[in-house]
């Protein structure tokens, strides 16, 4: 009886290794086109995965954090009255959920600033200047100092909006506003730092208020907010956290926001970006396949001979077609080994030490409305070399197919001869 | 004794640019266990083609090739490679042994395609080395092996799984005529000793004259000489 399992692992791996090595010039050009493929595509995606955390990072320290909580009716009309009023509750049980977590409350409203010389609507925002870590706001000081007290009347604006207004730090303008009765209200306010972010709309709109400020002159009520910004130390949970926060507060009447609901147009920027990067991964692989598929095939037309002579002896066509998958395979591991450790390495050398590619972008780059530092780093991960390197070396494996199908072509009679 | 070859009404046609060439013509062919039968004829006779048709390699125009008592004609690819792998040893004129391989490993291929396990087969081959005059060589690759040396390790693979015949095209022509001589003696001891049917081709007198039984293929028509 013919033992067929067994029989496949008995001598034919060895005949696929030592057929590899009888001709190693040609193995050593397939994996080396595999290696350095891979190698690119790892760090390609690396580096590219590098500016998306980038700006993900500045998109959700900007505008909120990577989950919002609102009032059910903020989102489609805001307004500083559609607001939470146990905000501080909300967060302190929130945090208590998680040690990764952490939440802070804003309070938005728009206005006007009024100086001698010139008046302009704004954004104000009441932020906590100690929450969340600090703010992203702290190191775009470009004069003065950040605000770093919850009460008081300091507070920091873009740099577009001080030159509109004409005021440097330590000057005063009037804000005047609505508070959440619907009534104008009005407070004198004193400049103590000057940020530029380099995005037009929050250099010349944004005013950023101690949030104890805002709430006396708003007349919200202390521990009131019109959003709740939380944070997570891995962003990769975000699903997992807006289920538990939702189970948590399940009787309260808050609305969750992810930040690409938040972010809409950040999040189009990225899938379209997501898309671009698998069409161009698609191109990279294509080529390198297209090269690995040849040495196969013409590792299969140079044996054409041996081939039909160990089918004239009786070898199964399936056994010869196992032995080309095997070739396949250790081409495959050795060469997605190779690759990923370069690539890898290479990688998180440039996640180190990042990549300066202001001679490419100049010394500022805006994507999406976003300023992207022209220092990248990468950002490798076992989950991107995983998956970088199982696609690549399934599809070595599978690129062998079509030559493997020639073997059952050979015509015994003519390649005898 | 039993009949291991028997070829009825034999007709082989090739095509070839609306031109049909008749390789073989209204063939009749016995050949009975234990015989050691040589089939001569000049280059172009129709000798491979023969063989080819015996060793279920190709499939006659008309007629019918049966092997150990199984008809060829209509079996399926899947078939005739078991049917090779289990009752049909092949000698090559160019030995077609696999580089990557050792002697041994060479001669032990179709055991294993057997499913024997590798002791046994480690066993049966090492004593047919033996006999065959490459004992000490079992591990030495083809390349470090003369094509004599080689022709035998061909030998040992084509009698390793004790098929029903052994088919060997032009076994000598690619060696020098010592060496001929001492593969031709061997096949025939291979005969006398292990009863194993031998038809082999040649268009050598030299080689010939070792046969028990001779065909002459003229014109594709065999006779029996």
């Amino acid at each position: 009886m013919f033992k067929w399992k067994r029989s496949l692992f008995d001598m034919q791996p060895q005949i696929a290794w030592r057929s590899l090595r009888r001709n190693l010039r040609r193995t050593a050009i397939t994996v080396s086109a595999v290696s350095l493929g891979l190698a690119f595509a790892v760090f390609y995606t690396a580096m590219h995965a590098g500016v998306n955390k980038q700006l993900i990072e500045q998109g959700i320290r900007f505008y909120g954090g990577h989950i919002i909580l609102e009032h059910p009716q903020y989102r489609h009309a805001p307004s500083v009255d559609l607001f939470i009023a146990d905000a501080e509750k909300l967060m302190s049980k929130i945090q208590k959920s998680s040690s990764s977590i952490s939440a802070s409350r804003t309070i938005i409203n728009y206005g006007m600033a009024r100086t001698a010389y010139a008046s302009d609507g704004i954004l104000i925002k009441g932020i906590e200047p100690t929450s969340n870590g600090e703010s992203p706001f702290s190191k775009l000081i470009v004069s003065g100092r950040f605000i770093d007290r919850e009460r008081g009347s300091n507070i920091c604006m873009g740099k577009k909006l001080s030159e509109l207004l004409r005021l440097g730090v330590g000057q005063k303008f009037v804000l005047t506003t609505n508070d959440i009765t619907g009534t104008l209200t009005e407070g004198l306010c004193r400049v103590e730092g000057i940020f530029e972010t380099g995005i037009e709309e929050i250099d010349s709109r944004l005013v950023l208020a101690p949030i104890g400020y805002l709430e006396d002159l708003l007349m919200m009520p202390s521990g009131g907010a019109n959003q709740i910004a939380v944070l997570l130390d891995d962003p990769g949970k975000q699903s997992k956290v807006i289920r538990q926060i939702s189970t948590l507060l399940a009787d309260e009447s808050i609305n969750l926001y992810s930040w690409k609901e938040v972010l809409p147009e950040l999040a189009s920027y990225l899938r379209v970006d997501q898309a671009a990067n698998l069409i161009f991964q698609g191109i990279l692989f294509f080529i390198i396949l297209f090269t690995i598929f040849n040495a196969i095939l013409m590792s299969v037309n140079e044996r054409n001979r041996e081939f039909a002579v160990l089918l004239a002896v009786g070898t199964p066509p399936l056994r010869l077609r196992w032995q080309l998958l095997l070739e396949a395979f250790y081409i495959g591991i050795a060469g997605c080994l190779i690759g990923l450790i370069i690539g890898g390495m290479v990688s998180y050398i440039f996640q180190i030490k990042g990549l300066n590619a202001s001679f490419v972008y100049g010394n500022e780059m805006s994507i999406s409305g976003l300023s992207v530092s022209p220092l990248i780093h990468a950002h490798v991960t076992w989950d991107l070399l995983a998956g970088l390197g199982g696609a690549m070396l399934v599809l070595v494996v599978l690129v062998s197919f079509v030559p493997m199908l020639r073997i059952s072509r050979i015509s015994l009679m003519e390649t005898l001869r | 004794m039993a009949e291991i070859v028997k070829l009825t009404g034999i007709n082989k046609d090739y095509g070839r640019n609306n031109v049909i060439v008749h390789a073989l013509k209204d063939v009749n062919f016995c050949l009975q266990s234990g015989d050691f039968a040589a089939v001569f004829g000049p280059s172009g006779s129709g000798k491979t083609t023969l063989l080819n048709l015996i060793g279920g390699l190709d499939k006659p125009t008309r007629g019918v090739v049966e092997v150990d008592g199984i008809v060829l004609n209509k079996l399926s690819m899947t078939r005739l490679s078991l049917l090779r792998r289990d009752r049909i040893g092949f000698i090559f004129q160019s030995y077609n042994l696999v580089p990557v391989f050792t002697a041994m490993e060479n001669a032990e291929y179709i055991l294993m395609l057997q499913g024997v396990y590798k002791s046994k087969r480690r066993k049966i081959v090492g004593k047919l080395l033996e006999e065959v005059g490459l004992g000490g060589m079992e591990n030495r690759f083809p390349r470090e092996l003369s094509g004599g040396q080689q022709q035998r390790v061909a030998i040992a693979r084509a009698i390793a799984a004790a098929p029903a015949i052994v088919l060997a095209d032009e076994p000598t022509a690619n060696v020098d005529s010592d060496t001929a001589a001492g593969i031709m003696k061997l096949l025939q001891r291979l005969n006398q000793e292990k009863n194993i049917t031998f038809l082999y081709s040649s268009h050598d007198k030299n080689v010939i004259r070792y046969a028990e039984r001779l065909f002459q293929l003229k014109d594709g028509q065999l006779e029996e000489k």
